[in-house]
């Protein structure tokens, strides 16, 4: 009896222990955390691979929290978010160029996230980023991933031969352009086949003197036929009849602008991209290369450096399961460390913005000489606004028009109008 | 003898292997034909449910979609210019080589059907560099040796469809060749001689002899590439992706493409396909028609 006592006594001790541990194992199962991430910096296999490091950097801190990584295309991003939305199974955390998914009210709003704790993320940033995410209504919907800038770069060597002085405002800015182009230069390159023309080249300056806000712009509540928009192009034709920009340079597109940048004999450059690889490649070594405040061409308080947030963005999907990983692991991706890894190693242009720049990082004297910049300025809102896509592909459309003079600007202003008001 | 077969049991059996094809067309046809003709009828951004709106897209794209219109008719252009020139380059190229035969022949040949053979994707690529827009353009080198400047030939409305063409003619033309050569090699010599014997020159030989005989394979040739060039995308959104300057290029498939994964239109992008879809019956149909009422 007392043997079948024992064995009982010990089989309700296993019995208990299974059911601790099964419980144990529920536990441990509730607390794991498995997030998706779809990546489209892929183009290059160091990129990807910086992507795929992040999630397991971002796992080795937090043990319980796995990052699953797609990679995937920019031009099949779009298509793969649609798809796994569609499915029922939205990545958790992904990039994207498109302010679409905002306007279809699939992103989670960040702005709480930014304001907990005091502000403790928000203070990671630089004031400028926080502008250029916040939309009008306070909500912010992506993290940009780096920044862009377009300052004045010109040639040293020919600006030293000719004798030429940086300009500051518009008088100076067409002196040298008259001296560069009488000595056989091409004073500017810009190319035009991107639609990133419209909201990035002279556009800004304009608004920017007719106190016209950018996300006002992007959202569709400005007349297009206002002179901030109607100045902006007369000053761009003017600039192509002077023969201040390389010929047909409406029908170029990025790339083939850059390369022209290195292989014709360009003086200046007003060009969108810095690209420390391509630069490299096109043997254009920095030296050479000078940088300047941009020129204040309204006669206004204008830009002093043109400053854009990242063509993509990192978003999180309001569907998340875990927003608060998901809001961690994005909030990891662009800290500090990780900014500069992935701004100066990885894509060649800025960080976000941090209140210090990580001094381990090896930084050109280019990008020295603007870090002081970034924190201060303007910065384009990219997130907003589904018309945006829509006047960029009108704009590819009426530069060629406006530039070979088959309409004027108040004619291709009426077009953008028609566009917005959808008459 | 199938009534037998019946009695055997093997018209459930036949009905059984029929059965994978039947599936397969279904659902990879059918199935998605009547759900893009569902989707035409509603306003569908991706994500939220589809909302029914009857043929809003259709009257939208018929009456008051001036970029529609634009593309439909750059598409017929692209099509009729086409396939005129790939009937006669190929004609002519087949023609040549026929006459030539030996060893000439069987290079021209294999030379000349080679662009076709190459990716649609890697040919827009290609000749984006031959048609480059600033100096760095093979052509424009080529035009600047005359001491011209350059031009933008992708980037001028009046230009850049030609160009379109230009580049759609030299990859297609080797398949229209390589069916009128096999053509020509199947009309019988006694044919050719008779009309030698009674005084035909190469003109006459050509208008009544060959190209009556080679009459299906121009139909052929013609229905295929019709097809292809009404639906035709890669190359055109290689040289021009943005439709070209003034949409001098946006063609039918272009266009349905911007709608669909760009602005995220879906319900207009599918009427826009089944527009597409009727006019391409419509003009396959017609021109077998056409083809067939040519008096031989």
């Amino acid at each position: 009896m007392k043997r079948f006592a024992s064995v009982l006594a010990l089989l309700a001790l296993v019995a208990a222990t299974a059911v601790w541990a099964t419980g144990g194992e529920e536990k441990d199962k509730v607390a794991a955390v498995k997030l998706t991430l779809l990546n489209s910096n892929t183009e290059k296999p160091e990129r990807a691979e910086f992507f795929t490091r992040l999630a397991e950097k971002y796992h080795e801190l937090h043990p319980n929290v796995t990052i699953e990584v797609t990679g995937t295309s920019f031009t099949d991003v779009n298509t793969n978010i649609l798809t796994a939305i569609n499915a029922g199974t939205p990545y958790d955390v992904f990039t994207s160029t498109s302010p679409i998914w905002i306007n279809k009210g699939v992103v989670l709003n960040l702005a709480p996230y930014l304001e907990a704790d005091g502000g403790a993320w928000k203070k990671e940033l630089y004031d400028s980023i926080i502008q250029g995410l916040t939309q009008p209504d306070g909500s912010v919907y992506a993290m940009s991933l780096w920044m862009d800038t377009t300052p004045l770069l010109y040639h040293k060597e020919i600006f030293q031969k000719l004798n030429l002085k940086v300009p500051t405002n518009t008088a100076e800015f067409f002196a040298a352009c008259d001296a560069l182009k009488g000595a056989g230069f091409i004073p500017f390159q810009v190319h035009g086949s991107m639609s990133d023309d419209l909201l990035n080249v002279f556009t800004w300056q304009f608004a920017a003197k007719y106190n016209v806000k950018a996300y006002d712009v992007v959202q569709g509540k400005v007349p297009m036929t206002d002179p901030w928009f109607v100045d902006s192009l007369k000053f761009y034709k003017d600039m192509n009849d002077r023969g201040y920009l390389p010929p047909n340079f409406w029908a170029m597109g990025g790339t083939e602008g850059r390369t022209g940048y290195a292989t014709s004999k360009m003086a200046m450059r007003f060009g969108f991209y810095w690209d420390v690889d391509t630069q490299k490649d096109m043997g254009m070594p920095y030296d050479n290369q000078g940088v300047a405040a941009f020129p204040n061409i309204t006669g206004t308080a204008g830009l002093k450096v043109y400053k854009t947030l990242s063509l993509q963005g990192v978003m999180v999907s309001k569907a998340t399961k875990s927003p608060e990983h998901a809001v961690g692991f994005v909030r990891f991706m662009t800290n500090k460390d990780n900014q500069d890894d992935m701004a100066y190693k990885y894509f060649g242009r800025y960080p976000n913005g941090m209140p210090t720049v990580n001094k381990a990082v090896k930084l050109s004297p280019y990008a020295l000489s603007y870090i002081g910049d970034i924190a201060s300025g303007v910065a384009t809102p990219y997130y907003v606004g589904d018309v945006s896509l829509k006047f960029g592909d009108l704009w590819m459309q009426q530069l060629p028009q406006l530039m070979q003079g088959k309409a004027t600007a108040e004619q291709v202003a009426a077009e953008f109008e028609k566009l917005r008001t959808g008459k | 003898m199938g009534s037998k077969l019946a009695q055997k049991g093997a018209a459930p059996l036949g009905i059984l292997f029929v059965l994978p094809a039947v599936a397969l067309i279904v659902f990879c046809g059918a199935i998605p034909i009547v759900n893009g003709i569902r989707y035409s009828l509603t306003s569908w951004d991706g994500v939220a449910p589809p909302r029914f709106i009857g043929l809003a897209n259709y009257e939208e794209a018929l009456l008051h979609d001036p970029v529609h219109r634009k593309a439909l008719l750059n598409t017929l252009v692209l099509s009729v210019s086409c396939v005129a020139l790939q009937l006669v380059l190929g004609y002519a190229a087949a023609n040549l080589l026929f006459q030539l035969r030996g060893f000439m022949s069987e290079a021209g040949k294999v030379v000349l059907f080679m662009p076709y053979i190459l990716s649609f994707a890697a040919v827009g690529v290609l000749f984006s560099f031959v048609f480059g827009t600033s100096d760095l353009g093979l052509l424009n080198k080529v035009i600047a040796l005359f001491g011209a400047r350059p031009f933008p030939w992708l980037g001028s409305e009046y230009t850049a469809m030609p160009a379109v063409i230009f580049t759609y003619a030299w990859k297609d033309f080797g398949f229209a060749m390589i069916l009128y050569y096999a053509g020509l090699q199947s009309i019988p010599s006694s044919l050719l001689e008779a009309g030698e014997i009674d005084g035909a020159n190469a003109g006459q030989l050509t208008r009544w002899i060959k190209l009556p005989m080679l009459r299906s394979v121009t139909q052929t040739v013609a229905v295929l590439a019709v097809i292809h060039y009404m639906l035709t995308f890669t190359i055109i959104y290689f040289l021009t992706p943005n439709g070209g300057p003034n949409r001098a290029t946006e063609v039918a498939a272009t266009w349905f493409y911007k709608q669909s994964f760009q602005f995220m239109e879906f319900g207009y992008g599918a009427a826009l396909a089944v527009i597409m879809a009727v006019l391409v019956l419509a003009l396959t149909l017609g021109l077998r028609r056409a083809i067939r009422s040519v008096p031989s």
